[in-house]
């Protein structure tokens, strides 16, 4: 099953093909009413950084349904080992967390994956993965490459650590583009650590 | 929209609404054929269109699973994934930027020239590049193909930098249609 859930995006869009109207996403940062979950993972943003300076507190949150909040905890850290990005508070690996939580809240077989992938972590570590030294956690999720819950937890990754305002902050990637006039003028081309291409390879914009 | 009866058998049903089909729809139109084309997406505006990758692709694409089998990357991680063909009025030409290649000669004769593949029926194509060259024109224009008829080539983004400096320093051209002076 090394897929991304796109079962979880299709039903999620199910309601939008009609009305094109696509809905909002449930943000973690927007959210301060916790339910009856199983695990609450919190953290803070620093301050003055580009995310602080976009979130509307330095607080989040993060709700889980279905694993605790060491096993959420375990998955953010092995989150940062396959895509390790300095630039990317915890916050956007609790994203993950909270995707592979709803994902095991929607199959016993996924949970039941994810929990004994973690355990697996857990006491290949010697106790507690999310707490041992980066190069003994590299080694053992290296160990892991080809297996179902490698595969799951790193398919996941691709949108969970990636496609979320956080992550398009932190690279400075500007969003969308087209409500305010197209993305021409707005930095897709911006790159000058290398040399321009000559213009029969990429001519300039067409501006009309 | 008109309205047509069910035996009316002068009517040319045409299944999509892409490049292909759409492109056909408005030829036949104008030669005065009555024409019905199915879509099976929705229609979009510009008020609908999200500028969003991954959401996009959630309200555009064809969300049906992927079958996909052998050794490749994506059969290997996201055998699933569905390929990011649009299922909408338009069909993939709304999620497209007008770059466009013709086959080159000798892909018109794949058997010919790369030889028989165990397994495979590969075959060559019963007609060439230069008997498919005048539709080529005529489409290409159509749909206006960057680098065709007078309208200049997209501008590479960050992403092509990179990839033409590592092209330039294996020895080869990167350009954002075919190689320089190609059609």
């Amino acid at each position: 099953m090394r897929t991304i859930p796109i079962a979880n995006l299709a039903s999620e869009f199910s309601d939008c093909e009609e009305s094109g109207i696509v809905p909002k996403q449930n943000l973690p940062l927007a959210r301060r009413e916790f339910l009856k979950g199983s695990g609450i993972l919190m953290g803070t943003l620093a301050a003055g950084s580009v995310l602080a300076g976009l979130a509307p507190s330095t607080v989040w949150a993060v709700e889980l349904k279905t694993l605790s909040k060491a096993e959420g905890e375990t998955l953010m850290a092995m989150g940062r080992v396959i895509y390790p990005h300095k630039k990317l508070p915890d916050a956007v690996y609790a994203i993950l967390a909270k995707d592979l939580d709803g994902a095991a809240a929607g199959s016993a077989d996924t949970a039941k994956m994810l929990r004994e992938g973690i355990a697996n972590l857990n006491s290949m570590a010697g106790g507690n993965f999310a707490k041992a030294k980066a190069d003994k956690r590299l080694v053992i999720v290296k160990g892991l490459e080809g297996s179902t819950f490698f595969g799951t937890v790193r398919g996941q990754c691709v949108t969970s650590l990636y496609n979320n305002d956080m992550a398009f902050a932190a690279f400075g990637f500007p969003g969308s583009a087209w409500e305010k006039g197209g993305y021409i003028t707005r930095g897709f081309q911006d790159l000058k650590w290398l040399p321009a291409p000559p213009k029969e390879a990429s001519p300039p914009p067409y501006l009309g | 929209m008109a309205s047509i009866s069910y035996n009316d058998d002068s009517v040319v049903v045409i299944i999509g609404s892409g490049a292909g089909g759409g492109t056909l729809a408005n030829e036949l139109c104008q030669k005065g054929i009555k024409v019905v084309v199915l879509e099976a997406g929705a229609r979009q505006s510009p008020q609908s269109f999200v500028n969003d990758e991954w959401k996009s692709f959630g309200q555009l694409a064809w969300l049906d699973p992927r079958t996909t089998s052998g050794t490749w990357r994506v059969a290997k991680d996201f055998s699933g994934l569905p390929a990011w063909i649009c299922k909408t009025v338009g069909g993939s030409t709304t999620h497209w930027a007008g770059a466009s290649l013709r086959f080159q000669e000798h892909e018109f004769r794949a058997k010919t020239v790369y030889g028989d593949i165990k397994g495979a029926n590969l075959l060559d194509w019963p007609i060439t590049l230069s008997e498919l060259a005048p539709y080529y024109a005529k489409a290409e224009n159509k749909m206006g193909v960057t680098r065709t008829n007078g309208i200049p080539g997209l501008p590479g983004n960050n992403n092509f930098k990179v990839m033409h400096a590592g092209a330039k320093k294996n020895g080869l051209q990167a350009s954002t249609h075919r190689q320089y002076g190609d059609q």
